[in-house]
C-alpha cells in the first residue's frame, strides 16, 4: 500500500515537472512572438505588421523566399525520386555506398555546401584554376543568382525527398505489384497504374518538407543572395537586425509572422492533398521489388555516379582545394601546395579556436541535457492516451519545424529584458543560444526514444512492478539499458546538428560568443574563404566521422532511427 | 492432353536448395494442393509457376509450351494465369469493379465487352451490389470473393492460390472452401492451392502433392494419402496416428491383424515403422486374463494370442469420444479412441486390426 503511493506520486512528480519544463520551451517563444506582432494593431495602419506590409521590400522578398524554395523544391523532387526509385526499386548495385553518398548533403550544414559550391565555380575557383578551366576574370559568380539559391537548396533537401518516398517505396506490399504482373500489366503499366499513385503521398511529403525547409534556409540565402543583394524572408530579417538593431524588432518580428504563416500554408497544401487519398496498404511489405535493369544497368549506374560526382564530390574536391592553396588565384601544385590556413586556424586566430570551443560546448551540453529529457518524457509518454501524445508531440515539434530565424527572433523578444526573479540577461551570453538549441533540437532527440520505447515489451517493465521497484528505479534498472542505444544515438543527432547550426545563432552571437556556423559565414563575408574552406574541410571531417559512428551503432537501434541506414 | 508439367524443376537462393528436383503432371482442370510446412519449398514453387521466380533448373510446360527452362521465361505478364495472394492484393487506389476489370485493359477488352464481363465476374462471386466500393471498405471475406472474381474475368488456363484462407477466421473458411469449389466447378481452369494446413488440402484437392525440405515426399489423392503414406514423415504429418517398430517388415506394405499380432512376438534387427490409425485399435476392457493364467482354455490362449497388454497413460475428453494414450510392453505408445473413459494407469488389451509399413523417416 505504502509502496503503491510512494509510487503514484513519484511519477506524478516527474510528469508534472517535465511537461512544465517542455511546455517552457517550446511554447513560450512562440507565443511571446505572437503576442508582439498583435501588440500594434490599435495603432491601425502605423502597427508594425501594417507597416511591414505596406513595404516593397517585404513582398519583394516574400516572392523570393517562394521562387527559390518553390524551384529548389522541383530540383529536389527530381533528384530525389531518381534515385529513390532507382536504389529501392531496381537491382543496382553499390547500394549502401549510394545511399550513404546521397544522404551527405543533408548533413553537411548549408553554409559549408555554400561555401564549396563558391568554391567550385566563378573565376576565382582555385579548382578551375588548377585545372585550367576557369572563367577569364572579371565573369560573374553564376550562383550569385535565384537560379543558384534553388540549386543549393534542392541539393541540399533532396534527401528529404528521397526519405519519404523510400519509405512510402519499402512499404509498397509486393503483393500488390505481382498481382498487377499476373493481371498483364508490363513493367510501363506496372510503373504508371501502380506505384506512381501508390507512392503519391510520398513523394507530396517529401516535397513539402523541402518546400518548408526551402522557406527556413538561412546559409545558402545569406551566403548566395546576399553579395548580389537578392533577399529572401530570412536574410531580410538578419539585414534588418543586424543593420539597425534591436529597436526594429516589433518590424522583424512581424516579418518572422509572416514566414511562420506561408510554412503553415504549406504544410496545409499538403494535408489537403493527401486528404483524398488515405489509404492503409495491407500485405507483404518490407521488401523492395527487384526490377531487373537488365542493359540499362551499366548506363544507370553510370548517371547515379556521375550525378553524385557532380553534387557531392566536385563541390568537396573545390573546397579541399581551396583550402589548401595560399593564395585566391593560385594553382594548386606540390610547390604551392600549403598548410598555412590551417596552421594559421591554430596558431594565430584566437577567434576559431574560441567558435570551436563555443559550439562543442553547446552541441555537447544541448545533447547531453536532451538525452536526459527525452529518455524521461519519452517513457512518461509510454503511459499516455493516443490523444495526449501526439498533442504533445506536436507542440515539441513546433520550434523545428518553424523557420530558424522565427525562433531566433522569438528567443530575442523573450529573452531581451533580464529574467524575472533571477535577474540574469541572457541576450548577449550563450546562454540564449544554449536555450534556442534545446527547444529547436528537442524533437531531434525524442524521435528514436520513442521509437526504441515503443518496440518494448510493456510487460517487462510490469515484471519490475511486481518486483516492487519503483518509477525511477524501473526507468535506471530495467528500461534505460534497453533503449541506451536510442537515446545515445538522438545525442549524437542533436550534436551533428547543433555543432554545426547557423540559422539561430547568426541572429543570436555577440562578440566572443560565435559559433563554427557564424565563424565560416562571417570568414567568407570578409573574403577570407581559404581559411573559411579550412575550417568546412574539419566540419565535413566531423559530419562522416559522426556519421560513421552512428552508422556502426545501426544494428543496435529501432529500425528508422538513423535515416542514411537500410 | 493438355497438361501443365513440371520437369525436374529446382530453385537455389545461394547456398540453399528451395525447391530440389520437383517433376509433376498436372492434368488439364485438376485441383491440386500443395502441400508441406513453412520453408518446404511450396510458395517458392508457386512462384516459379507465376514467374515471379526463376527456374536454377528444369522446364515448366503448359499445354506442351514451354514456360520457363534455367535461364529463360515467359513474363508474368504473358502467362494467362490468375492468382489469388493470402493479402489478396487488392489495389487500394481502385474500385472493386476496376481491381476487377484491371486484367482485362491488359487483353484490350474495351467498352460494353468490359463493363459486361467485369458484372459476370462480380455476380459469379455475389458481389455486384459493391462494385463502386473501395477495397478498404469491404470486410475480409469481400475481399477474397474480389480477389476471386479478378482471377476469374480473364478465364485464365491456371489459377495460382497462395495460402488464401490463412488470413480468415474459421467460420468464414469453412464459406470459402465452399467458394473454391464452386469456383472450380464453373471455370474448369486448373487450381493449384498452397497451404501448410493437412485437413483444407485433403477437403479441397483432388490430387495432393506433398513437400518437405524442397523435395516431392508423395503426389497422390487425399485418401491414398490418408491410407498409404509413403514416409513416417508424412504419416506424421497427415492425421492422427501411431507407430510402432516391427522387425521383418518390408515398406509399403498393408498388415493385416494376424499378422500384426504375431509380428509384435518376433524380435529381429531390421526393425521397420508400422503406422496403426487410431480406428484400427480395439480395446478389449471386460476380461482380465492376468488372474487364471494357468487354468486357461485352448480358446483363451488363442485370445491371449490375439491380443497386447497395455497400460493407458491418459485419456482426454474430445467431444464425440475420449482420446487414450496407451503404452505396450515395450515402450510403443498408442493413440486410439474410446466410447468411454479410462482410469490413467489401468491395465488393459488391445488389438491391432490394420496396420501400414513404411519407410523410415529421412
Amino acid at each position: 500500500m505504502f509502496a503503491t503511493l510512494d509510487t503514484g506520486s513519484q511519477h506524478r512528480w516527474l510528469l508534472f515537472s517535465i511537461l512544465t519544463l517542455v511546455s517552457l520551451l517550446t511554447l513560450l517563444p512562440t507565443l511571446r512572438l505572437l503576442l508582439e506582432a498583435i501588440q500594434g494593431w490599435h495603432l491601425g495602419s502605423d502597427s508594425p505588421m501594417m507597416r511591414v506590409l505596406q513595404q516593397s521590400a517585404t513582398w519583394r522578398a516574400l516572392w523570393h523566399s517562394l521562387y527559390t524554395s518553390g524551384l529548389g523544391t522541383l530540383i529536389a523532387v527530381i533528384l530525389g525520386s531518381l534515385f529513390a526509385f532507382t536504389l529501392t526499386l531496381t537491382d543496382i548495385r553499390y547500394k549502401s555506398l549510394l545511399v550513404f553518398s546521397f544522404m551527405l548533403p543533408m548533413m553537411i550544414p548549408p553554409q559549408v555546401t555554400a561555401l564549396s559550391w563558391l568554391q567550385l565555380t566563378g573565376p576565382g575557383s582555385p579548382l578551375l584554376n588548377t585545372l585550367g578551366m576557369a572563367p577569364p576574370l572579371g565573369s560573374p559568380q553564376p550562383l550569385y543568382s535565384a537560379e543558384g539559391i534553388a540549386l543549393l537548396l534542392g541539393i541540399q533537401h533532396a534527401p528529404l525527398v528521397f526519405l519519404a518516398l523510400r519509405t512510402s517505396l519499402i512499404n509498397l506490399p509486393r503483393d500488390l505489384i505481382e498481382a498487377a504482373r499476373i493481371s498483364g500489366a508490363n513493367q510501363r503499366h506496372v510503373w504508371l497504374d501502380m506505384i506512381l499513385p501508390l507512392t503519391r503521398n510520398g513523394m507530396i511529403a517529401g516535397a513539402s518538407i523541402a518546400f518548408v525547409s526551402g522557406l527556413g534556409n538561412f546559409g545558402i540565402p545569406a551566403m548566395l543572395g546576399i553579395p548580389a543583394s537578392y533577399y529572401v524572408l530570412p536574410t531580410l530579417i538578419y539585414q534588418r537586425m543586424s543593420s539597425f538593431g534591436a529597436h526594429v524588432l516589433p518590424e522583424v518580428a512581424s516579418l518572422s509572422v509572416l514566414i511562420g504563416v506561408v510554412a503553415l500554408l504549406g504544410v496545409m497544401l499538403q494535408q489537403q492533398m493527401l486528404k483524398n487519398s488515405q489509404f492503409r496498404l495491407l500485405g507483404h511489405a518490407g521488401r523492395g521489388q527487384d526490377f531487373a535493369l537488365g542493359r540499362w544497368r551499366i548506363p544507370v549506374q553510370l548517371l547515379l555516379g556521375t550525378l553524385l560526382v557532380l553534387i557531392l564530390v566536385a563541390p568537396l574536391a573545390a573546397l579541399i582545394t581551396s583550402s589548401l592553396v595560399p593564395a585566391l588565384g593560385v594553382k594548386l601544385t606540390f610547390d604551392t601546395l600549403s598548410f598555412s590556413a590551417y596552421q594559421e586556424m591554430v596558431n594565430r586566430q584566437s577567434v576559431t579556436l574560441r567558435a570551436f570551443s563555443n559550439s562543442l560546448l553547446l552541441a555537447t551540453g544541448a545533447a547531453m541535457l536532451l538525452m536526459l529529457i527525452s529518455t524521461l518524457l519519452a517513457y512518461l509518454m509510454q503511459s499516455m492516451s493516443q490523444r495526449q501524445r501526439s498533442s504533445l508531440i506536436s507542440m515539441i515539434e513546433i520550434p523545428y519545424a518553424l523557420p530558424g530565424v522565427v525562433l531566433a527572433i522569438a528567443c530575442i523578444l523573450l529573452f531581451a529584458k533580464p529574467l524575472p526573479l533571477l535577474n540574469i540577461t541572457l541576450y548577449g551570453s550563450l546562454g540564449i543560444i544554449f536555450v534556442a538549441y534545446l527547444a529547436r533540437f528537442i524533437s531531434v532527440s525524442l524521435k528514436p526514444v520513442t521509437a526504441s520505447f515503443s518496440e518494448l515489451d510493456r510487460s517487462l517493465e510490469e515484471a519490475a512492478r511486481i518486483a516492487g521497484a519503483g518509477t525511477l528505479r524501473r526507468l535506471i534498472d530495467i528500461l534505460l539499458p534497453l533503449v541506451a542505444p536510442a537515446v545515445f544515438a538522438g545525442g549524437l543527432l542533436v550534436f551533428l546538428t547543433a555543432v554545426n547550426e547557423l540559422t539561430v545563432s547568426a541572429l543570436l552571437w555577440s562578440a566572443g560568443k560565435e559559433t563554427l556556423g557564424v565563424l565560416i559565414f562571417n570568414l567568407d563575408e570578409s573574403g577570407d574563404s581559404i581559411l573559411a574552406s579550412a575550417i568546412a574541410v574539419l566540419v565535413v571531417v566531423m559530419v562522416m566521422a559522426i556519421m560513421l559512428l552512428l552508422s556502426l551503432m545501426a544494428r543496435h537501434l529501432p529500425k528508422g532511427v538513423i535515416p542514411w541506414q537500410n | 492432353m493438355a497438361e501443365l508439367i513440371l520437369e525436374q524443376v529446382s530453385k537455389r537462393f545461394g547456398q540453399s536448395l528451395a525447391v530440389n528436383n520437383l517433376s509433376l503432371n498436372i492434368q488439364q482442370g485438376a485441383f491440386v494442393a500443395l502441400l508441406g510446412p513453412s520453408g518446404c519449398g511450396k510458395t517458392t514453387t508457386l512462384r516459379m509457376l507465376a514467374g515471379f521466380e526463376t527456374l536454377s533448373s528444369g522446364r515448366i510446360l503448359l499445354n506442351d509450351t514451354c514456360l520457363a527452362s534455367d535461364g529463360w521465361q515467359v513474363p508474368t505478364e504473358d502467362r494467362n494465369m490468375g492468382m489469388v495472394f493470402q493479402s489478396y492484393a487488392l489495389w487500394p487506389h481502385m474500385s472493386v469493379a476496376d481491381n476487377v476489370g484491371y486484367p482485362l485493359k491488359h487483353r484490350r477488352i474495351k467498352g460494353g465487352e468490359y463493363t459486361r464481363r467485369v458484372m459476370l465476374a462480380l455476380e459469379t462471386v455475389q458481389m455486384e451490389a459493391l462494385a463502386q466500393r473501395m477495397p478498404q471498405d469491404l470486410s475480409g471475406g469481400q475481399r477474397q470473393r474480389v480477389a476471386l472474381a479478378r482471377c476469374l474475368v480473364t478465364d485464365p488456363d491456371v489459377v495460382l492460390l497462395d495460402e488464401p484462407l490463412a488470413n480468415l477466421d474459421r467460420h468464414l473458411r469453412a464459406s470459402m472452401e465452399e467458394s473454391f469449389r464452386e469456383f472450380h466447378r464453373r471455370t474448369g481452369a486448373t487450381l493449384i492451392y498452397v497451404t501448410h494446413d493437412q485437413s483444407e488440402a485433403m477437403s479441397l484437392a483432388d490430387q495432393i502433392a506433398v513437400m518437405h525440405q524442397g523435395q516431392l515426399v508423395q503426389w497422390a489423392k487425399p485418401e491414398e494419402l490418408y491410407q498409404t503414406p509413403k514416409t513416417q514423415w508424412i504419416a506424421g504429418f497427415i492425421g492422427q496416428g501411431s507407430i510402432i517398430h516391427l522387425a521383418d517388415v518390408v515398406p509399403g506394405q498393408c498388415l493385416q491383424a494376424s499378422d500384426l499380432m504375431a509380428l509384435t512376438a518376433r524380435s529381429g534387427e531390421q526393425r521397420t515403422p508400422v503406422l496403426i490409425r487410431p480406428e484400427h485399435i480395439r480395446l478389449h476392457l471386460d476380461d482380465n486374463p492376468h488372474e487364471k493364467p494357468s487354468l486357461l482354455p485352448p480358446a483363451a490362449h488363442s485370445l491371449q494370442a490375439r491380443t497386447l497388454p497395455a497400460r493407458v497413460l491418459s485419456s482426454f475428453f474430445r467431444g464425440e469420444r475420449y482420446e487414450i494414450k496407451v503404452q505396450l510392453i515395450n515402450g510403443d505408445e498408442l493413440t486410439c479412441y474410446h466410447h468411454t473413459g479410462l482410469t490413467e494407469g489401468a491395465q488393459i488389451h488391445l488389438t491391432l486390426e490394420q496396420g501400414w509399413s513404411l519407410e523410415p523417416a529421412a
